[in-house]
């Protein structure tokens, strides 16, 4: 038994074994959260599904038919419905010929709800508006309220499927292109070789859908933000998906279509949850090595974390104020502000703009179903009018949490009824505003477009329009690091309906657990002080 | 009486330095996470998080293990006695040098205050801490069984606990001051060994054996058949060997020549008799056939009151390197 000879001997060794073996998981542990966990990001992308392969289809400029000099953009239209003589029926069926879908409104009842009487926030509705607005319908001479929508000649084919690009709609010319020169806001428009035209069509490329969707508005990106002419050529920062030196892929390769029908919906206008296309479209529903972010994806949408900004490369518009239109200067001339950058912020016809770049997006709770602003619906001018509310909530187990472009613009409605008015804007009659610049004419004919009744009293009501942003996806290496939704200043700091880590506590019970730290740290301090000095009080007196 | 004694076990040490480690861990990181400070990162904070906690339930689970395979669950078992003594003694006996009302041994390690405090810790606040942060984890991995609703109240209480924890860690580390010098109990906490309070009667009976096993002087027991049964090393040493089985279970007749075995005989009989043999010079035949004088003592083993054996020591004579 040399257990007392050897004791220091044996108690080093135990102690360094005890070292040892603290200190053995801590070093695991390291390795396989730093070499194992943290660098397991994704390095490729797994698709379920790839990009659809560009179908060839027949050599147009081989087919009799369409030999010859069509004098009016109907001729090709009927042209072409001679071989393809059951689309025009399927085009008919699609919301980009109706403008229109059903909607349930608050009291239940379904009604026919689209761009053709919807408001939005910028230039509010189309009716007595149309032969401006109706530049972007796929149809020819909407230009207004009677227009008849079972023409099948007045299809437009060729603002989808022209590959010249030379095919341009007047911007003010209901849908029609130019039948001579002419030019509107700088930008030149020549009458469209049709026989040219007709001979080279093909699937819509990102230079068709963006025609009409990169400048809705009536500008590149003022409405989406997301959705801008510069899409057609940009680098992978911007837009993964779309840049050349990305997936290299256009607009509807995720936006498929089956007889003519568009996949994929905007809540701008729509409002049920249903053809809505997602990334899980092509993308696993698993992506991420990191399983707590896989998990997220139950209540997060991918875009949340992937779209960090957006407005990359030109601006969009994020405010408006309609109630400062028409000043003009003293020679009756309109006034036209600009900022740097070239956006127009103050403009006689349309009033003051707020613009910005590279716009760290708002969130919302959706759950795919969206409420709108009807005509007629009562306002209350002291709250700010929601014009199209997207539903959802924490509670509501099928909401997600998506990023959000949110437009404010003070809008005119009628003070006595509470209600909104549609203004005419556009035209060269007797009350159009962008002619007269008067609200009270443009109300009333407005008005009177839409059914409604106007009380005589306008005012300008603020308004908020939410925006959905699903394009300008970043690389993952953009995408946004936990820290900045968890975290009491982070993205999410306005989704309050939920404990968030790292954004939420509570304030009583965190001051009572400090509250407690330092009661103990105050307690063992005096402890100690009293021990210290009546130690050497006892060693004086000895 | 004091005496060095091994009081904390290898795994209990192990046990408490890892549960340390991993508190304190668990603290920064999830302190981290709740938003507290920037250190290494919201992502790794959450892995390193989750990690330490499954190795922290890991251990837990053993030390549950442990302290009821060697009992020493019993340590917990709550006390009144001597309980207002112990306060009293951190309140106001401390600062007057009083000594510690209770006495630490290898039985009660713990004070009346200890026990309370360290059952509370092992009942209530792990308990909760555990128990909230795997609903915490289960509402991020939902399964059928359980489906968390509101997982805000349990990371309300989860944060609340961790607050306690900070306060029991501030307590604890300053209590560790509080023994014989500041650093005795922390010390003793690495090592294993502490100068502890030991029954004197016990302490006598195992430093007698100690005493004759170590003793310079050789020890023989024979049972009342004259068979050798236990002999100490400096025993063997002087019978020139240092394998015991050469003698254990052997006659004792064996240790002397021929001539030498009347007197033995006489030496065992006078003592299976009764009497006491005690200075007695005789010769030994060595296991290597040498001789060797020594001086013997010899005395009669009781079991109640009859005689079961004899025992006693043996001085050498013979060895020049003996100091006279």
């Amino acid at each position: 038994m040399n257990l007392f000879k050897n004791q220091s001997t044996a108690r080093f060794w135990s102690v360094l074994g005890l070292f040892a073996a603290l200190l053995l998981p801590w070093i695991l542990g390291y390795y396989y959260i730093q070499h194992i966990r943290l660098n397991n990001k994704a390095k490729e992308v797994t698709l379920i599904r790839e990009p659809s392969q560009k179908k060839q289809g027949p050599d147009h400029s081989q087919y009799s038919l369409l030999q010859q000099d069509f004098e009016t953009p109907e001729q090709v239209t009927e042209a072409c419905l001679y071989c393809h003589n059951t689309t025009a029926q399927e085009v008919m069926q699609t919301s980009h010929w109706t403008w229109s879908r059903e909607y349930v409104t608050d009291n239940g009842d379904t009604i026919q709800l689209g761009k053709k009487n919807i408001l939005n926030n910028f230039c509010i509705g189309i009716q007595s508006n149309e032969p401006r607005c109706t530049s972007c319908h796929i149809g020819y001479g909407w230009k207004d309220d009677g227009f008849d929508f079972s023409q099948e000649r007045k299809i437009d084919c060729l603002v989808c499927h022209d590959q010249t690009d030379t095919y341009k709609k007047f911007p003010s010319g209901a849908g029609y292109p130019v039948t001579e020169k002419k030019t509107s806001a700088g930008e030149a428009f020549l009458p469209p070789d049709y026989r040219y035209i007709a001979q080279n069509i093909g699937s819509p490329r990102i230079e068709n859908c963006g025609a009409c969707h990169f400048v809705g508005g009536g500008g590149n990106n003022v409405k989406h933000g997301d959705i801008a002419s510069e899409l057609k050529d940009v680098t992978r920062d911007v837009d993964v998906h779309m840049a050349d030196d990305g997936a290299g892929m256009s607009c509807v390769d995720c936006h498929r279509t089956e007889e003519h029908a568009i996949s994929g919906s905007l809540y701008s206008i729509a409002s049920q949850d249903t053809n809505r296309i997602g990334c899980s479209g092509c993308h696993s529903a698993n992506p991420h090595p990191n399983e707590i972010l896989n998990l997220h994806s139950a209540r997060v949408d991918c875009q949340t974390c992937h779209i960090p900004e957006y407005a990359k490369v030109s601006a969009t518009k994020m405010s408006w104020d309609w109630s400062t239109a028409g000043k003009l200067n003293p020679d009756s001339s309109m006034v036209v502000k600009k900022d740097t950058m070239g956006n127009i912020i103050y403009h006689s016809m349309k009033g003051d703009f707020t613009w910005a770049k590279n716009v760290e997006p708002e969130y919302r709770w959706f759950n795919g179903i969206a409420d709108h602003y009807v005509l007629g619906d009562p306002v209350n001018p002291n709250e700010t009018l929601n014009m199209n509310p997207l539903q959802g909530s924490y509670a509501d187990k099928r909401s997600k949490i998506i990023p959000v472009k949110v437009h404010r613009a003070n809008i005119i409605y009628d003070v006595q009824n509470e209600y909104l008015i549609n203004p005419h804007l556009f035209g060269k009659d007797s009350t159009a505003f962008w002619t007269h610049f008067d609200w009270q004419k443009a109300a009333k004919a407005g008005a009177e477009a839409t059914g409604l009744a106007y009380s005589g009293e306008y005012g300008f009501i603020a308004s908020e329009m939410t925006w959905p942003i699903n394009h300008m996806v970043a690389p993952r290496e953009q995408s946004l690091t936990c820290i900045e939704c968890h975290d009491s200043n982070g993205r999410l700091s306005e989704l309050t309906d939920f404990y968030l880590i790292g954004r939420d506590r509570h304030a009583m019970l965190d001051r009572i657990g400090i509250g407690i730290i330092l009661l103990s740290l105050i307690g063992v301090t005096i402890h100690s002080i009293i021990r210290i000095l009546s130690k050497s009080n006892r060693a004086q007196t000895k | 009486m004091k005496r060095n004694t091994y009081i904390y076990q290898a795994f209990e040490r192990f046990w408490h330095w890892s549960q340390a480690a991993l508190i304190l861990f668990l603290m920064l990181t999830g302190f981290e996470m709740h938003g507290n400070y920037q250190l290494l990162g919201f992502e790794a904070a959450v892995l390193w998080h989750n990690l330490a906690s499954i190795a922290l339930i890991v251990l837990i689970i053993f030390a549950i293990f442990w302290h009821f395979v060697t009992g020493e669950w019993r340590q917990y078992i709550p006390t009144t006695r001597f309980i207002k003594a112990q306060a009293a003694y951190y309140l106001t006996g401390i600062f007057k040098g009083a000594p510690h009302p209770t006495h630490k041994t290898v039985y009660t390690k713990f004070n009346p205050l200890q026990r309370l405090i360290y059952l509370g810790l092992k009942t209530v606040i792990f308990p909760a801490q555990i128990i909230t942060g795997l609903i915490y984890l289960s509402f991020l991995y939902p399964s059928d069984i359980i489906q968390v609703e509101s997982h805000g109240t349990i990371a309300i209480i989860h944060t609340f606990v961790a607050f306690l924890f900070i306060a029991f860690v501030i307590a604890h580390i300053y209590l560790t001051t509080t023994g014989e010098t500041p650093l005795t109990s922390i010390k003793a906490m690495i090592t294993g060994w502490e100068s502890v309070d030991v029954d004197p009667e016990q302490f006598q009976k195992e430093h007698s054996v100690q005493a004759v096993k170590d003793s310079s002087a050789g020890y023989y027991r024979l049972n009342i058949d004259g068979i050798i049964e236990d002999v100490n090393d400096a025993w063997l040493k002087m019978y020139r060997t240092d394998q015991a089985e050469h003698y254990l279970g052997k006659p004792v007749s064996i240790t002397r020549c021929p001539t030498e075995q009347a007197q033995l005989q006489n030496i065992i009989n006078q003592v299976f008799k009764g009497n006491s043999v005690s200075g007695l010079k005789v010769t030994r035949l060595c296991f290597d056939g040498s001789k060797g004088e020594h001086v013997l003592t010899a005395n009669p083993i009781f079991d109640g009151d009859s005689i079961v054996g004899m025992e006693g020591f043996i001085i050498d004579l013979s060895n020049p390197n003996q100091p006279s």
